[in-house]
């Protein structure tokens, strides 16, 4: 797909600045080239006599015009490539690669976005469209000509993995991360292991016990010598970077010794805290009204034989679920949780299946919004139904009204959207408040882990289809519901995924970690420790050496976001990859006036 | 199985299933791993020096 449109310009050797660069601008089929004249671009190019190789291509990531960029670089002796297409963080390693392929430093290989930020943004203006892609090109190769040759640092890393939350999630994953050959340690806070599950009676669609499922995982948990528990314990420090992690744990509560932990990779899956209502919000704090986590444990001891559902000594022979509580709350309120909490749904179905199942007469009125027992769960509101359950649907703007009669009775009005939006005063013994999941708070551990958090409260991952355990911190993953509200299933699943990853790293026994990050000039530094506190990752410390105090910043730890370089009033750091040199290079292409 | 193979699901819940699935069928390789190298050694101690 290769068209070499301008005819390809040899320069005399030596150039002028003893650089061979070769320069490739993308059509990307139509995208650049239906808004910037690329053939333009190219001959308007500020050649200082080291631009060797000028082309256009129609396509600059396909295969073919890899291997012309290969074949150009080997052929031509190039040591500097610029490539003009979209946004680096589309195809920065693809062209890295090109240039490991061809013998080139990857680090002398410069992406130039023209597309995100040119051709798409000024799709009104092809004259200056034009005129900023040159510009920017230009901007590209005054930072080639400076590059120089940069090595990945290799890390050693252990093979050893933390896991915080001792939930269904965290315990799935030790147990996976053993079997693939990892050490681990499992801190959960409370003294027991298990989380909501451990707490759980009969679960869909098996009819086990979530009782009885956590206490299968803490068996295969004990029967691996590689995992080692830690209950009563939280995470109070961590140090060091990816790879090679120290992580101090705290046993026992405020004020007790702390232990450290090594380890490669650090598993999160803190899991959930369950919606609290105000009072007043539904009736809550009304007697008789009551939160789903409330209702399940008594579900669970009627059915474990603690005789007929009663509330405070009366048997329960109607009752009413309010859906939605806590969740899908209403843009327009303060902090409002916005997100549905998945599991509720079907978690409530399941338990009017198991009402119906405890004692029939019991009259059950399901209030809801909608109904979300998606995928596998749609059978159970089938099944509820055909229990008995009553389904009345309410606008989220008409919540129902809930208040005690003088003579001892709930009555919830609602007005059902079903029946033409008539009003319905439902007299019942108890009214259950569906709860849905709330982000845990855990301000201590978001600080120790740096660990980032979406609106909604709950931790972020990179990126939701394609990166959806890892988190901006490497070596730092999350599972489970910590993330965002999931089902039992769905955790596990996490949790799985979030070993596959710990493996992807941890097996190989190295990583390798970007070079462009910060160094300090030792000379020039004059120890004030300003940028002791730019640098949010705790990567720059004072030293001394032979030449007095400075500062050091250490690589493994330098995520090269060049937060210090401004700070320092000496100019003694520089970041490698962008040095002052360079980024003044590329500010003077741009501000260049166009001949 | 992994993904909507085995049930209705969206993308992102069918790359964690996927991620899962890597998991398992890691830890059946070691186990694999383990088994041969065992029998390795089996082997050995068995042939006369």
């Amino acid at each position: 797909m290769t068209e070499p449109l301008a005819p390809d310009t040899v320069a005399a050797e030596p150039s002028a600045t003893g650089r061979r660069i070769g320069v490739y601008v993308c059509h990307c089929g139509g995208n650049i080239s239906d808004y910037v004249d690329v053939e333009k671009v190219i001959s308007d190019i500020g050649d200082a006599g080291d631009v060797v190789v000028a082309k256009t291509a129609m396509f600059a990531c396909s295969d073919a015009t890899q291997q012309d960029m290969v074949a150009d670089i080997q052929a031509q002796g190039l040591d500097g490539l610029v490539v003009a297409s979209c946004s680096p963080k589309l195809h920065t390693y693809t062209f890295r690669a090109v240039a490991v392929r061809a013998g080139l430093n990857p680090y002398e290989y410069s992406q130039v976005n023209i597309r995100e930020q040119c051709s798409w943004v000024h799709t009104d203006d092809r004259e200056a469209a034009t005129a900023k892609a040159t510009a920017l090109v230009n901007a590209g190769i005054s930072r080639t000509r400076l590059t120089t040759p940069l090595e990945p640092m290799v890390v050693e890393t252990l093979p050893h993995t933390l896991v915080i939350g001792g939930g269904v999630a965290g315990l799935r994953a030790a147990v996976g991360l053993a079997d693939i050959g990892l050490r681990v340690t499992l801190v959960e806070r409370e003294l027991q292991l298990g989380g909501w599950v451990g707490g759980f009676g009969t679960m869909y669609p098996h009819g086990r016990d979530g009782r009885e499922l956590i206490e299968t995982l803490v068996a295969e948990v004990r029967k691996r010598p590689a995992i080692t528990v830690l209950t009563g314990a939280e995470v109070v420090g961590k140090a060091g970077s990816f790879g090679n992690y120290l992580v101090s744990v705290r046993i026992g509560g405020e004020g007790s010794a702390a232990l450290e932990v090594a380890v490669g990779s650090i598993v999160v899956a803190t899991g959930f805290e369950s919606y609290q209502p105000e009072i007043g919000e539904l009736g809550y704090g009304i007697e008789g009204v009551v939160t789903l986590p409330d209702f399940k444990a008594m579900v669970d001891a009627s059915a474990g034989g603690a005789g007929p559902l009663a509330w405070h000594g009366r048997r329960v022979r109607s009752l009413a679920y309010v859906y939605c509580v806590g969740s899908r709350q209403l843009a327009d309120a303060p902090d409002a949780n916005q997100y549905c909490s998945r599991f509720c749904c079907a978690a409530t179905v399941q338990t009017s299946v198991q009402v119906a199942g405890l004692d029939p007469a019991i009259r059950q009125f399901h209030l809801y919004r909608d109904m979300r027992t998606y995928g596998k769960f749609e059978p159970l509101y089938t099944e509820s139904r055909k229990a008995g359950s009553v389904f009345l649907k309410f606008a989220p703007e008409a919540p129902p009204e809930i208040r005690r009669e003088d003579g001892g009775g709930l009555t919830v009005t609602v007005h059902d959207l079903l029946t033409e939006n008539a009003e319905l005063a439902i007299p019942v013994d108890l009214v259950v408040l569906v709860t849905g999941m709330i982000p845990r708070a855990n301000q201590e551990l978001v600080d120790v882990l740096k660990l980032p958090a979406g609106s909604d409260g709950f931790f972020n991952e990179i990126h939701p289809k394609l990166r959806p355990v890892e988190t901006v911190v490497d070596g730092v993953l999350i599972a489970g519901a910590c993330q965002g509200p999931k089902t039992s299933a769905e955790s596990v699943a996490s949790g799985l995924a979030a070993v596959t990853q710990s493996a992807a790293v941890l097996k190989k026994g190295y990583t390798e970690l970007d070079p462009l990050v910060a160094i300090v000039d030792p000379i020039a530094c004059t120890a004030c420790a300003d940028c002791l506190t730019a640098c949010p990752y705790d990567a720059i410390s004072m030293t001394e050496g032979a030449d007095g105090h400075a500062a050091v910043i250490s690589p493994t730890g330098c995520k090269g976001c060049g937060g210090c370089v401004p700070i320092c009033s000496e100019n003694a750091i520089d970041l490698l990859g962008y040095t002052d040199a360079q980024v003044s290079a590329m500010i003077e292409s741009l501000a260049a006036v166009p001949a | 199985v992994a993904g909507a193979a085995s049930g209705a699901k969206d993308i992102a819940d069918s790359i964690l299933h996927a991620g899962a699935a890597v998991a398992q069928v890691a830890a059946h390789l070691e186990t694999a791993k383990a088994d041969a190298a065992m029998l390795d050694e089996v082997r050995k101690a068995m042939v006369p020096a």
